[in-house]
Order: structure tokens, then sequence, then C-alpha cells
């Protein structure tokens, strides 16, 4: 009962240590957990702090504060001492070993994770009394640490993670489920007392044997796992860590708890199944594996010939997944492609669930390279998930390789740190199972510190630093004891075999024996072994049944004499194969004594067969036959001692014969009885193939009955799927044939159910799809993947997809087509696009977000832009962002949701390259039934140019007002004067000076009064003419030249001129105008008159454009050449000696043409001139008025 | 559904058509009615102007027969009547003299013929010959050139701007000096005065109608300088000043050369 020898050392001279690793907040932690630390637990404490190399560390002097231990920096080599605090110094890390902390130097490159190195080395070097806490900190150092920790028996801590200022060490630590207790630092020191309270004793000895097998016995019966032949020193070491988790001292207790708790049963069974489990745990193994191990696999296998890998113990997967890895590489790197497979077995159900899973933790690919990482893993959100392509090689099942029939015909078995779990008898009896189940040129390989050495007769070591052993050529194929399965008892029936033998005769003639049954020799038919087939002939003087068991055999059928002779006779003819004959034996028949003769005939059964039978005659002898005559002169006695004597030699001969017949019998049994022993051997293999084959396949089976569950969801999903979203849709392999197809897509492409596997190219579809093999081919290649519009035969319109399909390899292992209806948008596009384009506005098309699908020419022309600067850009951010204007933005931004309009929206912007505009914006909604294809079309007029002549039109309006008033104004006064002094001289003067000088007086006031009243009409006018822009009154022509004549009534008096008129009508024109358009001709007539007193004529008649008015004069007339010119101004033909302005006439040709008539003159020198003008348009009756 | 959208998207279509035509119908009237305001009041300006001199020479050609019938015959009083009548009536004459001219010199088609501005100049000096002795004043200037224009609108503008500047010079002696360079390819005409210059407020407008800065001491119509502008551009050239108050003006104007 004291602990074994090489655990003494560890144990009693030597502390429980507990490695305490912490980073960012890391210290607090440290502190509050030391401070609650008594100075008397037996234990030491390494602190692992993450420090960083440029600084001098005080944790030395802040933790002494703290603790009521001695505080230490860990220098050089140091021994732990129990009730000690060291502290690991800046710019190393620390390891231990024999209880020696020692200080190597950091790892130049890559990550240092000086937690996780110190806790391995920790576990390593004190196993159970290995105790490891984690406390705040960032990332996940420290986790694999306490998995070592955990495996190798410790105990482990993470700080609760809401009492960590960081998170993330302890969160890691816990969520891989390596920590033993979750607790806050001071909860943890507690425990820890608790433990170093607990541990001083129970640990002090063994568990009674007793008591562990009865532990065992429950566990075994809990879980069906026989840890009976495991080492009994580390089963010890789990039981005893559970006790001291679960609080117990007394193993009784424990066991006594363990009978009706199967919980804690199976915890114990996980517990003692804890093997560490890592990705590529030794690089250097797989390395090697990679140099030797797996070529050797590859001579002389064929392409379906597949590598069969067994890892059993695989725990939760990392390792078979390490060597799956390894070997597709290997197989890649080789450009190979063998099929290969890993059967990866574990006792545990849990782990075997968690290896099936295929996700890890990141922490646990810390050795992972990022290529492996990528290549082989996808990243989930549980963390990193198993590449399909290595999970599907491998296969997980739960089994016992002690107890369940193995696999076999394995290339590789891999069983690392399983042996050391087991005792002799146990690793003995797996080894020579390992050895049944690899092929004679397969390979084992084991963990660091395991050997072959107990059944090193069978194995030789391949590469010693890594435990790889290859097959032993001449050992025998050892049999393993494993086999329970019964065999059916094999029975060889005789009848049955005789019955088979008759069968091939019995059609023989039967006639035949008929014949020779009457006339032939009595005799037997008889096989190799002396059964009698058929009898012949009468034979009962030879042959008769015998006593006892009835029988077939001939020679236990003859009679007495005939024996010995029948014996000699067959064995004769059967040795020589040959007739054989005897004779000279005497039978009693009937009373009588007869001589016979035996023949022996052999002969086979057909042919073909090589059963022998042979024909046993009976024959009499000749009573006067050459033999007996020369034996008859011999007496009576001696004739009958002679007798006696032959039958005597002939006995000795069959006695001679019989025993060598036993011997070769007997040797024939035995060498039958050893054939027999090797099928039987052989059976026995065959039947353990058989039952791995089935374990095997009843693996698989599992599996794929999982992966088929899973798969038929997934089709059901997916056909669901794309039955609903009832898109045209066609999947096409690599090689364009066709996989799956919707059933919108049917009459598209005119598909019916029987085209899938067809290739899609051979199909006639409904719609033009020019170069689709190039197109979906690009597709695959990754190349161009924008969709096309296409049209079916009936013009409807489609956008074509074609996407690449992925494959669970990442590759692209084929296309998905798609037709996806834009009819209707696309329809309403072109028609939009081709009206946009004839609109002479500026047109916009806007997006619903408000980006510019498209501007039409109108657009780019007024605001000078480029079609490239435009399209696709938001509008608030074209050009410079002059249309980001608050109000249109809300204007805008409400069309589609409200589905409302706005029109006439006046901006006025300074546009960079355009200057001013004045612009009335109009938007309203294109409608589409997709609501997200529904678009804004945004009309902008450019009212610039009306607003600016609107404005010129009121200040030209405002100045020639202000004109008219500053001209009257200016006039007024001189004529004021005019008319107050022509009045006064009326006043004073009139009928003083005489008749004469009364109408001067009263000329030159009428002219006065008539300046005034022409000056207000035409002010009049001119604001009247303000306010009724181009108002025409129907007016009487005949009324308006009145008004003229009464005007010109001074000059006309004067000239003694006659003006006479005909009727005149109504027209629509402005008065004033008319007035002095009569006015100037009538005045032009009296000036330009000729000798005699004018006579001028007012005429007006309908013509087809309105009215023709003529007025006629008895002037000097005008030269033809000169009547053109008489209208421009300042023509005055006549120099100044006839009074005039110049204008008269030009005057008048503008106020015609303006109201869209004619004014000419038609004249002959001497001949007076009339002239003639146009006024169009309707009339009102006519004012037949004569005026004179 | 499809054809419902491609409705109201036509619709919507047709109607900015219209708007758009009506737009340009508005903008096409706005035009018509500013070309028609300024035609109609030329014309109302012209005819007016035209009529009224008509009448006024009635009234000036009766009072001054009547002054030349009944002269000895009359009292001093008719005298005095008859003279303010005729000088109302010399006065209403220059004014609507110069809204002829003004109006007229933008409705006649341009005519120009190689014209020396030499004699130019004389012709105008002619025409101020009675405010030059009056007023003492100096005018002197450079060799001129030939330039291409009417030889009377020409005349009129060296009559106004001569005229111009020794009237509002308040220094006895006022000086005018012309002189004249090349900038290709036209030439530029300088009339530069002694005069008190003009307050830099009143540059925009000096060459507007009626806008005379001074009140009633200065004669003229306010129509001077708005018709010389009106004229020189008629021409196709430009017409500018430039003045500091205190230290004269100078006018420039552009006309294009004879060669």
């Amino acid at each position: 009962m004291r602990p074994a020898p090489e655990e003494r050392d560890k144990g009693s001279s030597l502390p429980n240590v507990v490695g305490v690793g912490a980073s960012a907040g890391g210290l607090e932690a440290f502190t509050e957990l030391l401070s609650h630390l008594p100075d008397d637990t037996g234990m030491a404490f390494v602190l692992i702090q993450h420090l960083d190399p440029k600084h001098e560390s005080h944790l030395t002097e802040l933790l002494s504060k703290a603790s009521k231990m001695p505080v230490a920096e860990a220098k050089g080599d140091t021994r732990i001492d129990a009730n000690h605090v060291y502290v690991i110094p800046p710019r190393c890390n620390l390891g231990i070993s024999d209880g020696v902390l020692h200080t190597p130097a950091r790892p130049a490159s890559g990550r240092n994770m000086p937690i996780d190195s110190f806790l391995r080395g920790l576990a390593a070097d004190r196993g159970s009394k290995a105790l490891g806490v984690i406390l705040s900190g960032t990332a996940s150092d420290g986790t694999l640490g306490l998995q070592a920790i955990k495996a190798a028996g410790g105990i482990t801590f993470a700080q609760e993670m809401r009492s960590a200022k960081f998170d993330g060490m302890p969160g890691s630590a816990i969520a891989a489920g390596v920590a033993d207790f979750i607790l806050p630092p001071a909860g943890i020191a507690r425990q820890l007392v608790a433990i170093a309270r607990d541990s001083r004793a129970v640990i002090d000895g063994p568990p009674a044997d007793r008591e562990l097998a009865k532990i065992l016995r429950l566990v075994g019966s809990a879980t069906g796992v026989d840890f009976t032949h495991y080492k009994h020193n580390t089963l010890t070491r789990r039981i005893t860590r559970r006790m001291t988790l679960r609080g117990f001292e007394k193993l009784e207790d424990y066991s006594r708890d363990l009978e009706h708790n199967r919980e804690e049963a199976n915890a114990l069974c996980e517990n003692c199944l804890i093997t560490v489990t890592a990705f590529f745990r030794e690089p250097d193994l797989f390395a090697e594996l990679k140099k030797k191990v797996f070529p050797a696999l590859l001579e002389n296998r064929g392409p379906e010939d597949p590598i069969r890998i067994w890892v059993p113990g695989c725990a939760t997967g990392e390792e078979a997944y390490s060597i799956a890895i390894c070997l597709m590489e290997f197989l890649d790197d080789a450009k190979l492609s063998v099929p290969f497979e890993v059967f990866a077995t574990d006792i545990s159900e849990t782990a075997i669930e968690k290896a099936r899973a295929g996700i890890y933790k990141d922490s646990a690919l810390a050795h992972v390279s990022p290529q492996r990482l990528a290549r082989f893993f996808t990243r989930t959100e549980r963390g990193y998930q198993i590449a399909k392509s290595i999970r599907d090689v491998c296969v997980f099942a739960r089994h016992n390789v002690a107890q369940d029939p193995p696999f076999s015909r394995l290339d590789l078995i891999s069983f690392c740190n399983v042996l050391i779990y087991l005792g002799a008898v146990l690793q003995r009896k797996v080894l020579s199972i390992l050895h049944y189940s690899l092929k004679p040129t397969g390979f084992l390989v084991l963990g660091p510190s395991e050997s072959i050495s107990t059944l090193s007769e069978s194995f030789h070591q391949v590469e010693k630093t890594h435990r790889i052993y290859g097959m032993r050529r001449a050992a025998d194929k050892l049999v393993p004891e494993v086999s329970k399965g019964r065999r059916a008892e094999s029975r060889v029936d005789l009848r049955e075999r005789v019955a088979e033998g008759r069968a091939g005769l019995e059609a023989l003639r039967e006639a035949d024996r008929l014949v020779l049954a009457e006339h032939g020799p009595p005799g037997a038919i008889i096989d190799d072994e002396m059964n009698i087939i058929e009898v012949r002939g009468r034979t009962a003087p030879y042959l008769e049944l015998s006593p006892g068991e009835p029988t077939q055999n001939l020679l236990k059928m003859a009679c007495e004499g005939l024996i010995a002779g029948l014996g000699k006779a067959i064995r004769t003819a059967r040795q020589k194969n040959a007739v054989a004959r005897e004779d000279g034996f005497r039978i009693a028949d009937d009373g009588q004594l007869r001589d016979v003769t035996i023949k022996v005939i052999p002969f086979r059964g057909s042919s073909s067969s090589k059963q022998r039978y042979f024909l046993v005659l009976f024959e009499d002898a000749e009573p006067n036959g050459g033999p007996k005559a020369i034996n008859r002169p011999e007496t009576q006695e001696n004739g009958g001692s002679a007798r006696l004597r032959r039958e005597l030699m002939a006995t000795k001969e069959y006695l001679q014969s019989i025993v060598e017949d036993n011997a070769s019998t007997l040797e024939e049994l035995r060498a039958a009885n050893e054939e027999a022993q090797a099928g039987n051997e052989e059976l026995e293999t065959a039947q353990e193939e058989l039952e791995s084959a089935n374990e095997e396949l009843n693996t698989l089976n599992e599996e794929l009955k999982i992966s088929n569950v899973e798969f038929s969801k997934v089709t059901r999903d997916l056909t669901n799927l794309l039955e609903s979203i009832s898109i045209p849709l066609v999947m096409v392999g690599r090689d364009l044939r066709i996989r799956r197809f919707t059933r919108a897509m049917e009459p598209m492409l005119n598909l019916i159910a029987s085209d899938v596997g067809r290739s899609i190219t051979d199909l006639q579809p409904q719609m033009e799809l020019p170069d689709l093999r190039r197109l979906l081919l690009d597709a695959m290649e990754g190349g161009n993947r924008k969709p096309r519009d296409i049209r079916d035969s009936h013009g409807h319109w489609y956008s074509l997809r074609i996407l690449p399909s992925v494959g669970p390899d990442a590759k692209t292992d084929g296309a998905v087509l798609m037709l996806i209806d834009i009819d209707a948008a696309k329809r309403g596009l072109d028609f939009a696009e081709a009206i946009v384009e004839t609109v002479r506005e500026p047109l916009v098309i806007l997006n619903q977000n408000l980006q510019v699908m498209k501007a039409n020419k109108a657009f780019y022309e007024t605001f000078r832009a480029a079609p490239e600067e435009t399209e696709d850009r938001l509008i608030y951010d074209l050009g410079n962002g002059q249309w980001n204007i608050p109000k249109l933005r809300e204007l805008l931004e409400n069309i589609l949701p409200a589905h409302s309009t706005f029109r006439n929206f006046e901006v006025t912007h300074e546009f960079e390259h355009v200057g001013r505009k004045v612009m009335l914006l109009n938007a309203s909604e294109i409608f589409n039934p997709n609501a997200q294809a529904r678009t804004i079309l945004l009309a902008i007029e450019d009212a610039t140019d009306r607003k600016q002549a609107e404005e010129a039109l009121q200040t030209t309006n405002a100045e020639l007002q202000q004109f008219a008033y500053a001209l009257t104004h200016d006039l007024q006064e001189p004529l004021r004067m005019v008319v107050n002094f022509t009045e006064l001289l009326g006043r004073e003067y009139a009928g003083k000076l005489g008749e004469e000088a009364d109408t001067f007086i009263s000329y030159s006031v009428q002219g006065a009064l008539r300046i005034e009243a022409l000056l207000k009409a035409l002010l009049a006018y001119w604001e009247v003419s303000e306010r009724e822009q181009g108002g025409f009154a129907s007016i009487d022509c005949g009324a308006v030249l009145a008004k003229a004549l009464l005007n010109l009534q001074a000059a006309i008096a004067q000239s003694g001129a006659m003006v006479t008129s005909d009727p005149l009508p109504t027209v629509v024109a402005e008065e004033v105008m008319l007035m002095q358009l009569f006015q100037n001709l009538i005045s032009n007539s009296i000036k330009y008159r000729g000798g005699e007193a004018p006579r001028i004529h007012v005429s007006a008649q309908r013509d087809a454009e309105g009215w023709l008015f003529a007025v006629r004069d008895n002037g000097i007339g005008i030269d033809p050449q000169d009547t053109d010119r008489v209208f421009g101004m300042f023509k005055r033909l006549h120099g100044s000696e006839i009074p005039g302005t110049g204008i008269g006439l030009a005057i008048c040709k503008k106020v015609v043409e303006r109201k869209g008539g004619r004014i000419w003159v038609e004249s002959e020198t001497g001949r007076g001139a009339t002239f003639k003008f146009t006024i169009p348009g309707g009339h009102k009756g006519s004012g037949r008025r004569r005026a004179d | 559904m499809g054809n419902s959208g491609q409705n109201r998207t036509e619709e919507e279509i047709e109607r900015l058509r219209q708007a758009l035509d009506a737009e340009i119908r508005r903008c096409l009237e706005v035009q018509r009615q500013l070309d028609r305001a300024s035609a109609e009041f030329e014309e109302f300006v012209s005819m007016a102007a035209h009529n009224l001199r008509e009448y006024l020479r009635d009234v000036a050609s009766y009072s001054q027969l009547m002054a030349e019938t009944y002269a000895g015959r009359l009292d001093s009083d008719a005298g005095v009547f008859l003279g303010r009548i005729q000088e109302g009536a010399a006065r209403m004459q220059s004014v609507l003299a110069d809204v002829v001219d003004y109006w007229a010199t933008g409705t006649r088609d341009r005519q120009t013929s190689r014209t020396d501005m030499e004699a130019v100049l004389r012709q105008a000096l002619l025409y101020t010959d009675k405010q030059i002795v009056e007023r003492s004043a100096i005018v002197t200037h450079d060799p001129l050139p030939a330039v291409m224009g009417d030889f009377e609108i020409l005349t009129k503008i060296q009559h106004h701007l001569i005229r111009n500047a020794i009237e509002y010079c308040d220094t006895p002696s006022p000086r005018v000096h012309i002189s004249s360079r090349r900038a290709d390819p036209d030439w530029i005409f300088s009339v530069k005065d002694s005069g008190p210059g003009i307050d830099p407020a009143f540059h925009g407008r000096i060459f507007g109608v009626f806008k005379r800065l001074h009140g009633k001491e200065h004669p003229g119509n306010g129509l001077g300088l708005a018709y010389c502008k009106k004229a020189i551009e008629w021409h196709g050239g430009r017409m500018s000043m430039e003045s500091t108050p205190g230290a004269g003006s100078t006018f420039y104007f552009t006309l294009p050369p004879a060669d």
C-alpha cells in the first residue's frame, strides 16, 4: 500500500505545484487569490504572467505585499519549495522538470504561449500533482495547458468570467471544457486549500485492490467498458481525482456512491478515458509517415485498392483527421488518386460524437498551419469545421479494441498513447489483435512512451524515434482470441453419398439386369468402400445378413468361407485396377459343399466419374477343372488340411492387408484431420474478417443512414424551394448535362422529365439562346456573369443569368441557368427610353434610390453633361451638387412612397458651364408592376428664355413708359406756353385786326389745342395699350376718317381740298392708329398736290384677306421707279420745298404691316397716286356713312 | 398590368410634351410682346412726333404769318405773345426733332459710306459756333481718320458731344480736345473736356433717355447722350465714358475704319 517507487520520488518529496496563468487584468486577480491563501497549504505556486519584454517587472514586490508566502522571481534553475510563490521573469519562458524551474528564452518568432508551455511541462512533470489556474487575460493562452493537466490527472481552475477584467483566457478554457472549477479568485483560493487538505489524506496511498476491483466492476456494468487490465496507477490517479472533485475522502465512500450513481460511473469512465489528443501533435511523426510509410503503402497498389487505416482510441478525432489530412496532402503532392479510408474508433460515445461533428475550437488548432487551416477547415460560428473531403474518408464508430472484433486487412494502425493505459495482459492481447488486423505489409504506430516489447517477435521497428513498426514476415498469423461466434457442425451423410452414387446407375439398363439375373453368375456391385450397390442373381449361398445392425458392407455380409477370399480379391483388384480372381472356396449350399471362384472386376461409374466400382462375381468352380485334378490325388484328410491351410493362409493375408489398410487409413485420417483443422482455421479467420467487415459495414451503414436522412432533407428542401420560387431554372453539370430543372423551365426549353442527363445543348428551346454552350462554359470558368436580355418566340423578355454552381470541394462542378421575367420592366423601359429620346425637353429617369438611370439627349445638351458622369450617380451628386436643393429633395423622396407627383417646381440655379437657368421641374412615378423597378420621370423645362424675355419686357415697358412720360412732360411746358399765348392773342386781338388775322389766330389756337389733344390721346392710348395688350376693338372706319379730316381742317381749308369717301366698313383695329393712318395719307396727298385743288377719295372693298382700302388723289403722282422708296424713312422725294418730317409714309407702312396688311402705291407721274392698304381679318357689318 | 403602366407612362410623356409646347408658346408670346412693345412704342413716338410737328408747324407758321403781315400794327404785347408762341413752338420742335432722331436711328437700315471724321468735326463745329463764341471755348483736335459711317448722324453725334462738353463746363473758356487712336480693327475716338467731371454715381445712367443730371439750368432735351450711344451702336461701335470729379470727362466711341 505504498506508492510505486517512481511515483514516490515525485509524489512525496515534492509539493503540489499550482501553475497560475494570467495576462491583462491578471495581477489584480492573482493578488486577490494570494491574499486568500494561508502560508501552510503545502503547495507551491508559479505565476506565469504575460510580461512586456521591454520593461522591468515589479511583480515580485507587488505580490509580496499581498501574499503571506515568500515571493521570488524564478532565476536560472530554481528548486520548488512548498509554501512559496514563484514569478516568471521577464524576457523568459518558464519550464519545469523534476521539480526544478528553469527559464528558457522566449521563442524568437511565432506566437509565444508561455502559459500553455509551462502548464504542459507541469503536467508532464507532476502528473496528478499538477494544478492549473487560468485568470483574467485576453486570447486563449492556457487552455491547452489546462487540458494537459486535466489529462495528467491534475485539477484545473478557471476564473469565473464575470469576476475577470478580461474574460478571453478563462472563457476559452471554460468553453473547451478543461476547467474543473469555475470560481472567482477567492473561491479558487478556498478550493485550493480544501484540495491541499484532501490530497494529503487521499493521495498518500493507493486504494485497496478489493475496492478498486469493485469500482471497476461497477463502472464496467454501467458503461460496458472493462478497465480491469488498465494500468492500476493510472486508474488510481483518475479515481482519486474524481474523489477530490466530488469531495470524497475514502475510497469505500466513493465506491458506495458509485453503486447507485450511474452518472458518476459514466463520469469516471470518461475521466479514465481522457487522452490528450491534438492536431499534428507530433509534427515529426507526420513527416516520417510521409517519408517512409506512405510511399511503402503505395507500392504495388492498384487504383481500386483503398488504403485502410485504423485509429483505435481516436478520442475526439484529431489524430484521425490529422492522418487523413497528411495522407491527402501526400497523395496530392504525389499526384496520385488512391482511395483511402480511416476507421477511427473509441470506446467513448461522447468522444465519437465530437469526432463525427468535426468542429474544433480555435485553441485546438494552434498547431495547424494557416495553409492547412485554409484548405482543410471551414470557419463556422462554432469554431472550425473539418472539410467535407476529409470528413468523408473518416469513419467513426464506437468500438472497444480489446473486446470487439477488429477491422482487418489494414495498411496502417495508429495506436498512440493508448497502450500506456493498459496493463501488460491487455497490452499483449490488444497488440495481437492489431497484428492480426494488419496486412503483412502494414504498419503500426505507437505513442512516444509505448513499445512493442511484449510482441517483438511479430513486429520490427521501422522508425525508432516515432515508434513505427512493420510486420515480421516470418511471423505466424496470430489468431486472436476474440471469437464468440458459433459454427454449425458439418456432417457427411454416408447414405446421401450412396444414394448419389446409385442415382447415376439406377437408370442403367433394367432389362440387362433382369437378363443377367437369370443367366449371369450371381454377384454384387460394390463401391470403393465395399458397400453393396446392387446385387445380381441369386447370391443367397454367398451373402447373408449377419446379426446386428443391418449393413450393406459386402465383407460383413459374405458367408464365412468367403470373407478372406473376397477381401483379398477386392484388394488385389483395387491395387492393380485389374480383374482379380480367387478360387478354391467351398461353401455349403443346401447342405452340399460347393467350390466357388470369386472374380472381382473393377470399373468406373462413367467415363467422367472418378468413382470406382467393383463387380464381384461368384462362380461355381469347374468340377473337373485343372487345379481340382491336381488336388484330386490328395487324400481326404490331406485334402481337408490343405484346404484349411490355404484358408488360413488367405485369412492371414487378409488380416495383414486389414492391418495395412488400417495404418494407411489412420494416416489418411490424420492428414484429413490436419486439413480439417487448417480449413477450420481458415474459416475462423474468414469469419473474423467477415465480422470485421460486418462491423465496418454497420458503422458505414449508420453513417450513411445519418447522412441519408440529412441528404434527403436537404434534397426535399431544395426541391421545395426550387418549385416554390417558380423561376425557370436549370442546373447542368460540367459536362453540360442537365442535372435538375424547375417546372417553370419546362415550357421554355421544351423540357420533359426524361431530359435529365441529356446535354442541354441538344435541346430545342423555345427561345434563341445563342452561344449557350460558350456562356455556360464561361460561367463555369468564373468568367462573364453579366445577365443578358433575351426573348422567347412570343417576344417575351427574360434576363438570362448563368452562375457557376460550387461543389463540396469549393470547385465549380456545374452551372445554374436562370431566366428571370423582365418583360414588364423591359417593355416599360424600352418604351420609356424610346420616348425619352424623342422629347426635346431635358428628361431624367431616376431609380428608387434617386440615381440617374437614364437621361436624354436634351438633358446632356442643355446641361453640357456627359452620360458617364451622370448615369448611376445620385441626382444630388450631379454637377457639383447643383441639384441638391432641400425642397426638391423632399419632393423627390416623397414620390415613390406616396405615389405623388409635383408640377412646375421652379428652380433658379447658376450653372457652372451653362450659366443661370430658370427651370420648371415636373416629376412623377413611372409605374411598374415590380415595386422594385419603379422609377421617377423628372422633366426639366428650361424657362430661362421666357423668364429673361419676361423680365426684358417688363424693363422695356417700364422704360418706354418712363420715356413717354418724360416726353410728355418735356413737351408740356412749351406747349402750355404756346397754348396760353395763342389763346391770349385770340382774346386780345380777335376781331381787331381784320378777318385774315382772326383766321390766322384761330388756326394757331386750334393747332395748339390739337397738339394738346393729340398728346393726351397718345398718352392715353399708350397707357391703355399697356394695360390691354393687343386688345383691338371693332371700330367704324367712317367715324375714324371723320376725326382725321377734322384734324386736317386747316390744311384742307388752306389747300381747298375735297375729300370724299365710299361707305367704310367696321374693322378690328386701334382707333388712334387707324386715324393717324388716314391722316397721314390724306395729309400726304394734300402736300403733293398738283396745280388743281386736291381731290381725294377714300374707298374700301372686301378682298380675300379682309378689307382693301384705297386713298386716291389727283396730285403730282410718283415715278413708278420710286413707288417702293416712298415708304423709306427720311425719304423725301422732293427735297425740302415741301414741308414734312419724311417719316409719315414709313410710319404708315409699319402700322399696316404690323396689323398683317400690306401697303403700296399705284401711280404715274402727273396722274395722281392711289395709296392702297389692306387690313386683314373679319368684320362686323359696315357702317355705311359718307364723310366729306 | 403592363399595359396600364405603359398607358400611364404614355400619358405622362404626352403631358410633358404638351407642357413643353405650352412653355415654348409662352416664351414666344413674351418675346413677341417684347418685340411689339418696342415696335409699338417706336411707332407711337414716331407718329406722335410726326403729327405734333405738323401741328406745331401750323402754329408756328400762322404766328409767323401774323407777325409778318401785321408788323407795325401790333402792339408790343402782341409782339411778346407771338415771340413766346414761337419760342415755345421752337422748343417743342427741338424736343420732337431729337425724339424723332433718336427713334429713327434704330429703325433705319444701316447704310454707311467712307466718311472723313475731320469733315464731320468741321460740320459739327459750325452748329456749335455760336456756343463756342459765347463761352470762349477752345476746341482742339488731333488729325482724325476716315471711318465707315453716316455723315449726317456722325455730325449730330459730334455736335452733341461738343455742345455737352461746353455746356456743362463751369469755368470760363472751356477746353475740348478730340483725338483718335487705332485699336484694330476699329478706331477709338475720344472727346475730352475740362469740365467738373461727373459723379461716379451717375455713370451708369448717363446714357439713358431723358436723364438730365442737372436741373433746368442747362438746356437740352435729355436725349443727346442717349442718341449718341444708340447711333454709335447703330454704326456697330461702342460708346463709353471715363470721368473723375474735378478732372473733367472723356467720352469714347469706336467706329469701323474706312480702309
